[in-house]
């Protein structure tokens, strides 16, 4: 693997991780709307 | 024959904007589409203003004509002066090639789908249910349906407490957003523009079933503004097609594009003003400046925070100016600049700053204008005191902006309506848009990508200049930059999370649209849908306050003390004639209502005195409805002439 390949790579894990803890987030937030006050 | 007429009419000015849009060189397809839109509406403002301001001839024989003679004229002058006959020039073997590559998407196909069925439900909405959205029968269609009676554009009568400065000045902010929340006289001091597009919508037809859908048009345009912003970035026609439909899968542009409201369009012409302006960066066309400037004059006419927008455009093209043609820049260069688009932009926004600098002395009024500790114009309050205060949620009033603006993009009411505040740019935005933004970013940092990085300047820049950005509906235009950047996102990931990350935009897409249309399954709007198409009235369907409208045969001359919504008062038909009756003295009030012939008076219970003042009218009353929030009287006009 190249390394423009792997920096694509790497920066695509953290591009899901951050989306799967924003959803992760959201529907937390959603499902126990008192949570927010 | 309205429907033929109104055909017509639009017909007539979309050929006007396209011969005017032959002399304005634009580079792009989609520049040039957007050129017709902008122009066709900057032409439809300017018709009506002169018809309505200049001439007092608001009439649709008037309006077809003029816009008739514009469209000859253009002819001749085009057929004088040479320009391209084929203007959009579309290379079909591309566009066969852009239409193969476009079908291939999946992600492209669900979405184009679900806007599809959005566009179709919205339509059935519009057509099929009254308007009913708080602000468009408070003052939008109040204005509108008082100037298409008159016609003609004029100051309409204010309730008898705005003339009293003494009472005014002496009220505490709290007392007067009271008073203007019941008695505004907001149809009079906010800029039009959005309203003159639905006058449009009802003076060929003569009725109001369609004026509910103004903005859909302007949601529209929106994808195809957004998709030319994308193109703009180097992206693929795929991806930026992926980015524009994304604005419509949108709540907040969902619900409001079955309104008479004035945001998406004050939203559209920010992001297609954004697009010139990236347009006359990449291309360094004085026709992008010309078409930055005329959008941005729409926008001033739109909401008063157009007057920072514009500015800001105006700034922006200097600066891009200047930029361009750093080696031969002068001073004359820089005035004439400024002259033509400052004229330009109050060409098409100014008239409702000058009426109100006419009238009050302040372009801005009610509001007032300090810079420093210098008051430069008077008013009656701060926008935070008038306006705000009011409509600020309790628990959004103690906490910092920022706060606040997340708590909006996380969404915390439990059903989308048209008046919403906590919410309405739904999941794709919070969970996919807001973080595809930060990553953009690092990417135009990091890459050092100039155009990327001065879109996403401008788009911040846009946001911190909107006041109250955390009420969603203010901060349309900043979809956009969630959109692209998404699709941005999307063509700098691996494959296998580039996969990943398109189904998930597709099914929070499609969960995005069935929860915000789930709120047509609210009690209201089935109820309203399953009453037979003559009583779905605004009384008949969601305030049935306004039943009695219904019931009183048409052509009545009706009465209303100080009062919120005033447009229901007209009928779908706007044939009853409406007028504001207020006095601070009972006799007066009561001389007004016989001056006007009044035979129906409405007032609110528990506002103000008239109440107590209606049982002592000196003439055979009755009264006919005494309901939640109004009573109302019919009013014999034979016997007081017989008792005389």
């Amino acid at each position: 693997m190249n390394v423009r390949a792997k920096t694509r790579r790497i920066f695509s894990i953290i591009v899901a991780a951050v989306i799967a803890i924003m959803m992760i987030v959201t529907t937390i937030i959603w499902s126990f709307p008192s949570l927010m006050y | 024959m309205g429907i033929l007429l109104f055909f017509i009419a639009n017909i007539i000015v979309f050929f006007s904007a396209i011969e005017i849009s032959r002399r304005i060189r634009l580079n792009t397809v989609s520049d040039k589409i957007l050129s017709v839109l902008v122009i066709g509406t900057g032409q439809i403002i300017l018709t009506e203003l002169f018809l309505g301001v200049v001439i007092k001839r608001l009439y649709y024989p008037e309006l077809l004509l003029i816009n008739a003679l514009i469209l000859g004229i253009i002819l001749i002058i085009n057929k004088k002066y040479k320009v391209e006959s084929n203007y959009l020039n579309l290379d079909k073997a591309k566009l066969k090639r852009v239409v193969l590559d476009l079908i291939k998407s999946p992600l492209l196909i669900i979405l184009g789908v679900i806007s599809l069925v959005l566009v179709a439900v919205i339509t059935y909405l519009g057509i099929n249910l009254p308007p009913y959205g708080w602000d468009e029968i408070w003052y939008h269609l109040t204005a509108v349906a008082s100037w298409y009676q008159a016609g003609k554009i004029f100051m309409l009568t204010v309730p008898d407490i705005w003339n009293h400065a003494e009472i005014i000045h002496s009220m505490t902010s709290a007392q007067l957003a009271y008073h203007m929340s019941v008695a505004g006289f907001w149809y009079n001091v906010y800029p039009m523009n959005s309203e003159l597009i639905s006058l449009w919508n009802i003076i060929f037809l003569g009725n109001d079933t369609i004026v509910d859908l103004t903005q859909l048009p302007f949601s529209i345009m929106g994808v195809v503004a957004i998709y030319s912003l994308a193109r703009k970035l180097g992206l693929r026609e795929r991806l930026s097609a992926i980015a524009g439909l994304m604005f419509l899968v949108t709540p907040i542009v969902i619900i409001q594009s079955k309104t008479a409201y004035v945001d998406i369009t004050f939203g559209v012409m920010i992001i297609t003003a954004a697009n010139f302006l990236m347009g006359f960066m990449k291309y360094k066309s004085k026709y992008y400046a010309l078409m930055v400037t005329i959008t941005s004059g729409i926008v001033l006419g739109t909401k008063s925070s157009g007057v920072a927008f514009s500015i800001l455009f105006i700034l922006l093209i200097l600066v891009i100016d200047y930029w361009n043609n750093k080696d031969e820049y002068s001073i004359k260069r820089f005035s004439a600049l400024v002259s033509i688009t400052g004229s330009l932009t109050l060409l098409l926004g100014g008239f409702w700053y000058l009426r109100n600098f006419y009238y009050f002395g302040n372009p801005i009024y009610p509001y007032i204008v300090k810079i420093g500790g210098l008051t430069i114009f008077n008013g009656l309050g701060t926008v935070d005191g008038l306006i705000m205060m009011h409509n600020t949620p309790r628990e959004y009033i103690k906490s910092s902006n920022l706060t606040n603006i997340i708590s909006s993009w996380l969404e915390k009411e439990p059903y989308y309506s048209v008046d919403i505040r906590k919410a309405g740019f739904g999941a794709l935005w919070m969970i996919v848009e807001v973080p595809s933004i930060i990553f953009t970013t690092y990417i135009a940092v990091k890459k050092r990508i100039k155009p990327l990085m001065i879109f996403l300047s401008f788009f911040i820049l846009f946001f911190l200049t909107q006041p109250a950005n955390w009420w969603t509906r203010y901060t349309v235009f900043i979809i956009a930059l969630g959109t692209i950047s998404t699709v941005y996102l999307l063509d700098h990931l691996n494959i296998f999370t580039k996969v990943v990350l398109s189904i998930l935009i597709a099914g929070l897409s499609v969960y995005t649209t069935f929860s915000t249309l789930s709120y047509l399954g609210m009690n209201d709007i089935s109820y309203a849908l399953s009453r037979p198409t003559n009583e779905r009235t605004i009384g008949g369907t969601f305030y049935s306050d306004f039943l009695w409208v219904d019931k009183v045969s048409k052509d009545k001359r009706i009465g209303y003390a100080p009062m919120t919504f005033v447009y229901p008062l007209f009928s779908p038909k706007l044939d009853n004639k409406v007028y504001m009756i207020d006095a601070d003295i009972k006799d007066k009030w009561f001389e007004k209502i016989d001056e006007k012939r009044i035979e129906y008076i409405t007032f609110l219970k528990n506002y103000m005195y008239y109440k107590d003042w209606i049982k002592s009218y000196p003439g055979h009353i009755e009264k006919i409805y005494d309901g939640r929030t109004l009573e109302v009287y019919k009013i014999d006009r034979n016997w007081r002439k017989n008792e005389k």
